[in-house]
């Protein structure tokens, strides 16, 4: 059974629809990309899964719980966490801060407890931050733990970035972009890491990129998009045939490698 | 009911007064807001020291004696303060804001609170030391008033009358309004400020000089504004160096309730709120049976503020925005 | 060569320190004893709290000394003189502006959010111990069960913080909707409006006296003893100030303080990783009103009488220039803003005037105490262009690697 599926998903702004009718079933445990020329509607459509905008038509369940009219902290409530395309961390705050505020759906410390400072908060934090430099650990960021994340550099603010976004225990993991500006190397770095995180944390993930070599590899699902509209889906080996996704890029002489 | 009716032609005619220099002042906040996406406090404070300029330039002329006609005197002051007030706007922007432009958004902020600041103190300073008073009283160009005859359109109204000066402070600012308008929707340098507005980066890859349009737009939003403040003196004769806060701050209302950024939303904005605003304070005690009285006028003026970014932040003439993600 | 060695030896040894600043602290104490109401000496007084925060001593360390210089040393050293009731005066005035500041951090520093109505709660904490211990309450519900004695200040302190903390939620319900900026402006309308509302209460039912104020409101009062004088209002401001400063602390790295750095810095992933917004901000509201209701009811109970034109919008933006000349989001930057704007105020702009009318005769246009928006404007301008994180910046929570590590773990 999928874990996430999306049926009829359409949103207009103004006289555009930037995302048309879209269905998708993302089966759990799998690794899915989405993929389509600049434009397509990809960032959009993940902006609709977490809540940030809200769907006009369409319905989005996760394991059978509508996601609709949910604000986006409630939606990371139920396990669905992301990554962003222009990186959006806390800049001023510590990787390990970053971390910390990434699980602040699982501490529960009262007001009047932290006040009082009771032995109950103190474990509770000390436990927390453990973790956290736990999974500061798992993406080679630990010696950074107290760094501010606005001085890391780009390829660490991204790994830091995934590292966060794990912190809120999600069911399903939302990577928008997570190759942009790195080089050969440290895209093979973060590819390992994908399939990593998915297997150690029992994860689904869902990832916009454009890198071809990466999707190629890890995803087992490919959806494309074009104007908003999914022009197919399927695996890597089908998508690399398929005359729609072929046009669709070479159409817009937006030729990229692996294609 | 019947006294809010008989009442209404004169209520409208003040209200559309303050309205005309609410709708002035709020298109310099528009407009730098358009631009910048910066709320420039200082305004506010640049209106009032059009009213000081302005009421200075005319007392110093009384003192070198210098006698003209009053229309001449008129578009000379207003002229002058315009210019001045204009400079001002610019050497506002120069110093505090292009230094933050890149700065996180409560930075600059914080340095409008300042300039607003220091320019009321500037201004006490001088007033104080030239009359030793910070309050102004300024002799008036135009005296004389006119009645328009409401009452033998409808009988129920009451005649309302008009000041002269009231005239010219109306028919200056639609004449301001009217150029500005054209200004920024029909030359090349209107267009420049649009394009500005819409995208600095495209439009300085354009070859648009970004910082030559943000000057200018300072200096056109800080002219009219210190114009308007020689009128406003005119009108009200009695100046302090505060009275630009709560003005500036009823003004800004006026541009958030037209939509912001939008020209011509700001100067509707100022009429609809100068009208409710004088229909508040004329009828609060009587449609609440006394309970609140006009003192709340400020009041009702914020409260329309707070609903407006509430329930219709893009205001009433203005486009939605969401933010990118 | 002298100097720097000199300087390194006191970067490296504690002990150096301490013997340094005892040796300070000893001195300009002594001063304060001994001098005839001495300014200079009062605030050689106070920037030892100041080296003592520079200096490497263990944190324990540093809040034994500082006690120890609040509760008995600064008492005492001013005790010498004729002058006692001034320094202890404005003493008073800088610690509830401290707690003033720190309650305001919470809202601009730590949730970036610009509040320039902030003066608003400490009116509420103000008027609500206000109107029931003055004979207003006796009036307005006719009853001789008020006004209520002295002895009910103790638990006005935590109702009046309460009262503002609900006052901080109602008005953030509506205005936490808006975005950004607008925050400014609608909660500079909201400041506005609670004083013009409290300027015009005394119709139809007269709550506030409108602009004449209350007065003869009941001093506090505790075993039959009754805190009049500057010196004892001191140590209740104090222990509030304590209170305050432990619970910023605390908060500051707690899962709410966290919450309101990350809304702070960006409410789109904050949202994404839970944190609800609204809810988020209302706390910092709440909590940060809560500060200055306390103090509010301190003002109005030490005072003896309140009236509307002490809640005016300069005292806001006071308020928030300690704020920003300390540092966003900065504990002990706060503190030090805010006290060097209080003894600005209320010294030495004073003394400046007095000495510049007394040897030069200048015309009160001129006077220094007149040019409080000027100095404020320029500290905001000059701040906002070249040290935007204030005099002591912000710093965030260094954790120890070691202490995180669980077992042996086979990193990398």
């Amino acid at each position: 059974m999928s874990l996430l599926e999306l049926k009829g998903v359409t949103k207009q702004f103004g006289g555009l629809t930037a995302v048309n009718q879209v269905d998708a079933a993302i089966k759990q445990g799998s690794i899915t990309a989405i993929i389509g020329p600049n434009g397509a509607g990809k960032t959009t459509l993940f902006n609709l899964i977490t809540g940030i905008y809200k769907p006009d038509k369409g319905s989005i369940t996760l394991a059978g719980t509508s996601l609709l009219n949910r604000k986006p902290n409630q939606i990371a409530g139920y396990g669905i966490a992301r990554t962003f395309q222009n990186i959006r961390l806390f800049k001023e705050m510590t990787a390990l801060e970053n971390i910390l505020v990434g699980m602040h759906t699982h501490l529960h410390s009262s007001l009047i407890s932290t006040l009082l400072r009771l032995p109950s908060v103190r474990k509770e934090e000390d436990n927390a931050a453990r973790h956290a430099y736990q999974l500061l650990q798992t993406v080679g960021l630990a010696e950074k733990c107290n760094e501010q994340a606005k001085n890391l550099p780009y390829g660490e603010q991204r790994r830091l970035e995934i590292a966060r976004a794990l912190a809120t225990k999600p069911k399903v993991l939302f990577l928008d972009e997570p190759a942009a500006g790195m080089n050969p190397k440290e895209t093979k770095v973060l590819t390992e890491l994908i399939i990593q995180v998915r297997d150690d944390f029992d994860l689904t993930i869902i990832l916009i990129e454009h890198d071809m070599k990466l999707v190629m590899k890890i995803s087992e699902e490919i959806i494309v998009l074009d104007y908003g509209q999914k022009i197919a889906s399927g695996n890597p080996d089908e998508i690399r045939t398929n005359p729609r996704v072929i046009e669709a890029y070479l159409g817009k002489g937006a030729v990229r490698n692996g294609l | 009911m019947s006294n809010i009716l008989s009442a209404l032609p004169q209520v409208l005619v003040d209200g559309l007064t303050l309205g005309a220099i609410y709708a002035v002042v709020a298109l310099g906040y528009t407009m730098v807001y358009g631009i910048l996406e910066l709320i420039n406090f200082a305004h506010g404070e640049i209106f009032m020291s059009g009213a000081f300029i302005g009421t200075g330039l005319l007392l110093s002329l009384g003192v070198f004696g210098i006698a003209m006609p009053a229309w001449i005197t008129l578009i000379l002051i207003l002229l002058l303060t315009a210019l001045l007030t204009g400079l001002l706007g610019i050497g506002i922007e120069r110093l505090a804001y292009r230094p933050l432009r890149k700065a996180p958004r409560l930075i600059p902020l914080i340095s409008a609170i300042g300039i607003s600041f220091i320019l009321q103190d500037l201004v006490r300073f001088f007033a104080e030391f030239k009359t030793g008073n910070y309050i102004v009283t300024g002799t008036t160009l135009f005296e004389g008033k006119v009645t328009i005859p409401f009452s033998s359109i409808i009988g129920t109204f009451h005649n309302a009358t008009i000041k002269n000066n009231t005239l010219i402070l109306i028919g200056i600012t639609i004449i301001i309004m009217i150029l500005l308008d054209i200004f920024v929707n029909r030359t090349k340098w209107g267009t420049a400020m649009r394009a500005v507005a819409q995208d600095q980066e495209t439009a300085a890859l354009m070859s648009i000089n970004v910082n030559k349009v943000i000057s200018l737009t300072f200096f056109i939003g800080s002219a009219i504004g210190g114009a308007t403040g020689f009128l406003f003196a005119q009108q009200y004769a009695t100046i302090d160096p505060y009275i630009g806060f709560i003005l500036g701050l009823k003004a800004f209302t006026a541009a958030v309730l037209g939509g912001i950024g939008n020209i011509r939303g700001a100067m509707f904005g100022g009429l609809i709120l100068g009208v409710l605003e004088v229909f508040a304070a004329a009828n609060l005690s009587t449609i609440t049976g006394g309970v609140i009285g006009s003192e709340y006028k400020d009041v009702f003026a914020f409260t329309i503020l707070i609903l407006v970014l509430i329930f219709k932040p893009e205001g009433l003439f203005g486009k939605s925005v969401k933010e990118k993600v | 060569m002298e100097m720097s060695k000199w300087s390194v030896m006191m970067k490296d040894s504690p002990k150096m320190q301490l013997s340094m600043l005892l040796l300070f602290i000893l001195a300009s104490s002594a001063s304060v004893y001994f001098l005839e109401r001495s300014v200079t000496a009062f605030l050689l007084l106070l920037g030892s709290l100041l080296l003592l925060h520079y200096t490497s001593l263990s944190n324990r360390l540093k809040w034994i000394i500082s006690l120890l210089l609040l509760v008995v040393i600064i008492p005492f050293a001013t005790s010498g003189g004729t002058s006692q009731q001034d320094y202890m005066e404005v003493a008073v005035q800088t610690g509830i502006y401290i707690a003033m500041a720190l309650g305001l951090n919470i809202v601009v520093g730590f949730a970036g959010l610009l509040d320039l109505g902030f003066v608003a709660f400490f009116a509420i904490g103000a008027y609500t111990y206000g109107i029931f211990a003055s004979p207003q309450a006796a009036q307005l519900f006719h009853s001789d069960f008020f006004p209520l004695a002295g002895t009910w200040f103790w638990p006005f302190i935590i109702i009046g913080g309460l009262m503002a903390a609900l006052f901080g939620i109602l008005l953030g319900i509506p205005v936490l909707r808006v975005k950004g900026d607008y925050l400014a402006i609608v909660t500079l309308g909201f400041g506005e409006i609670i004083r013009i509302v409290f300027n015009n209460m005394d119709k139809p039912v007269n709550i506030t006296n409108g602009a004449q104020g209350l007065s003869q409101i009941n001093q506090p009062e505790i075993f039959g003893f009754t805190f009049s004088l500057a010196s004892q209002f001191y140590f209740i401001v104090i222990a509030i100030l304590l209170i305050v400063i432990i619970a910023v602390r605390r908060l500051e790295d707690s899962k709410l303080g966290r919450s309101w750095k990350a809304i702070r810095e960006d409410e789109i992933a904050a949202q994404a990783m839970g944190i609800p917004l609204v809810k988020t901000k209302l706390w910092a509201f709440a909590l940060g009103a809560s500060f200055s209701g306390m103090m509010g009811v301190v003002f109005s109970a030490k005072n003896m009488f309140v009236d509307p034109s002490s809640f005016t919008l300069i005292e806001s933006i006071t308020i928030l220039v300690m704020v920003i000349l300390g540092g966003m989001g900065s504990v002990p930057g706060v503190i030090l803003g805010a006290t060097i704007i209080s003894v600005l105020n209320l010294q030495i702009l004073t003394e400046v005037t007095n000495f510049l009318t007394q040897n030069f005769s200048i015309s009160d246009t001129l006077s220094p105490m007149k040019m409080q928006r000027l100095i404020f404007g320029v500290v905001l301008v000059l701040i906002a262009i070249y040290r935007p994180k204030g005099l002591i910046t912000a710093k965030p929570k260094k954790v120890d690697p070691g202490k995180l590590i669980d077992q042996p773990t086979t990193d990398k």
